[in-house]
């Protein structure tokens, strides 16, 4: 499954944040994409997931078959962690997956939930209730939700923040049985070391206020 | 996305259940509902006094106080979800028309279950005169589907507004203004007793207009919903 971006602008008022950004995320390929502040990085994520729609410019996802769908029709194949992104409060870490998983037409149990948060550190809060997590645990359970459904392309906004080592060793995990499996990442950081560390590609964005990969 | 038939009915009732229980142990809607119902008719009740009023009198004052009581806490549930950061996980989830599905039956049972104890209450402090209290329950229920049914997508409309709370009852008054007039006209001849065939053309109004809202809203939501 391949998720390809075409001449992607997006204007904020007359703020232009993206400037007709192309890109093609192969599978088997982690596609990091870096750029400092306001340049755009978190929005294009939300872009590729279908969430925000871009002023020019669309989001395709192509299977193996060849076959294309518009990328707001196909979300379930997506798994986002973005800090825009917030969990039920009053629901706890259990009850947000079933519910979730329930809501996305899945038959699982908590069980099965049980193993990811194992790989989190999040199992003895597995029954807590989310409004009471620090920051760090919320961002767990972000990744625990975007990877919940197992999709074929994980999208990850600055995943390692507020995450103590157990977190980002859990994330570099992830990517590494991604990468492992032929599903694609794109991820984004200000981290130079962790973009060298995770990328199979690197754009750069801010540069001229657009970029461009693949 | 594809909505499967087999799936949909298991999808929504997951929405709705997450509804409940996150309503139950927050009781935002709940609390905004009552609070606002109480006030209105204590307020209502020592203006009238023990002199008691006309069944049309009677009729307008219980359908204001349904309406503001409605638009008071009905909003909340689509607003807490944009304001909490919530929507956008529901959005990655959930196909825009299955979460009107499950906001309309979520906010239709919240809004019957509160406009009856708003009218047990009415009751309670105002005392109309009249036997057709079967009626009214009908009407107020009636007009209930009508109150939920445009309200649920107006509601997705302000969320993101800054004038939310005062914005709402604005855009949904001219919308639900028909269902109000035929909602007072039957609640005054129910009041006096009269029977559900004297209630003629605003009956079918009663029952037809939430129809068309809701046709409306279903089609119109994930244009709200989605950015």
């Amino acid at each position: 499954m391949q998720l390809k971006a075409r001449e992607i602008s997006k204007k904020f008022g007359n703020n232009l944040v993206l400037s007709e950004f192309n890109c093609s995320v192969e599978p088997g390929s982690c596609t990091v994409v870096t750029g400092p502040n306001g340049s755009g990085k978190s929005t294009l994520l939300r872009i590729l997931a279908g969430l925000t729609r871009p002023t020019r410019g669309n989001v395709q996802l192509i299977d193996d078959e060849g076959k294309i769908f518009p990328v707001r029709e196909a979300r379930n194949y997506l798994g986002l962690v973005s800090p825009d992104i917030q969990l039920y409060g009053e629901l706890t870490a259990t009850e947000n997956m079933l519910v979730f998983s329930q809501m996305r037409g899945e038959q699982k149990a908590s069980e099965y939930f049980l193993e990811l948060f194992q790989n989190f550190d999040l199992l003895e809060y597995a029954h807590a209730l989310v409004g009471s997590f620090s920051s760090g645990m919320k961002q767990k359970l972000k990744i625990i939700f975007a990877l919940s459904h197992n999709p074929f392309i994980l999208l990850l906004d600055e995943p390692t923040t507020n995450l103590d080592e157990v977190g980002v060793k859990a994330v570099e995990e992830v990517v590494k049985r991604y990468k492992e499996e032929n599903r694609s990442l794109v991820l984004t950081t200000n981290d130079a070391q962790e973009a060298q560390k995770f990328g199979d590609k690197v754009i750069r964005l801010g540069e001229a206020r657009s970029g461009s990969g693949g | 996305m594809e909505i499967k038939s087999s799936g949909w009915v298991k999808r929504v009732a997951a929405l709705v259940v997450k509804d409940i229980k996150s309503e139950l142990r927050t009781r935002y809607a709940l609390n905004s509902l009552f609070m606002f119902a109480l006030v209105t008719l204590v307020v209502v009740s020592f203006t009238l006094g023990p002199m008691g009023a006309e069944p049309r009198v009677h009729a307008v004052l219980l359908w204001i106080a349904l309406f503001f009581s409605s638009m008071a806490g009905i909003s909340r549930g689509i607003v807490q979800e944009v304001e909490k950061g919530t929507a956008d996980a529901l959005r990655l989830t959930v196909p825009a028309e299955l979460v009107y599905v499950g906001k309309l039956i979520f906010n239709t049972c919240l809004l019957l279950i509160v406009n009856l104890l708003i009218l047990l209450f009415y009751y309670f402090f105002m005392s109309p005169t009249g036997n057709g209290v079967g009626g009214v329950i009908l009407v107020v229920m009636l007009g209930t589907i009508s109150l939920s049914g445009a309200s649920t997508l107006l509601s997705a409309m302000v969320a993101r507004a800054s004038l939310k709370g005062a914005l709402l009852p604005v855009l949904a008054f001219p919308i639900l203004l028909p269902a109000l007039l035929s909602a007072v006209e039957v609640t005054q001849l129910a009041f006096k007793g009269r029977l559900l065939l004297d209630w003629g053309g605003d009956l079918q109004m009663l029952v037809f207009y939430p129809l068309i809202l809701i046709t409306a809203s279903y089609l119109l939501f994930p244009l709200v919903w989605e950015d």
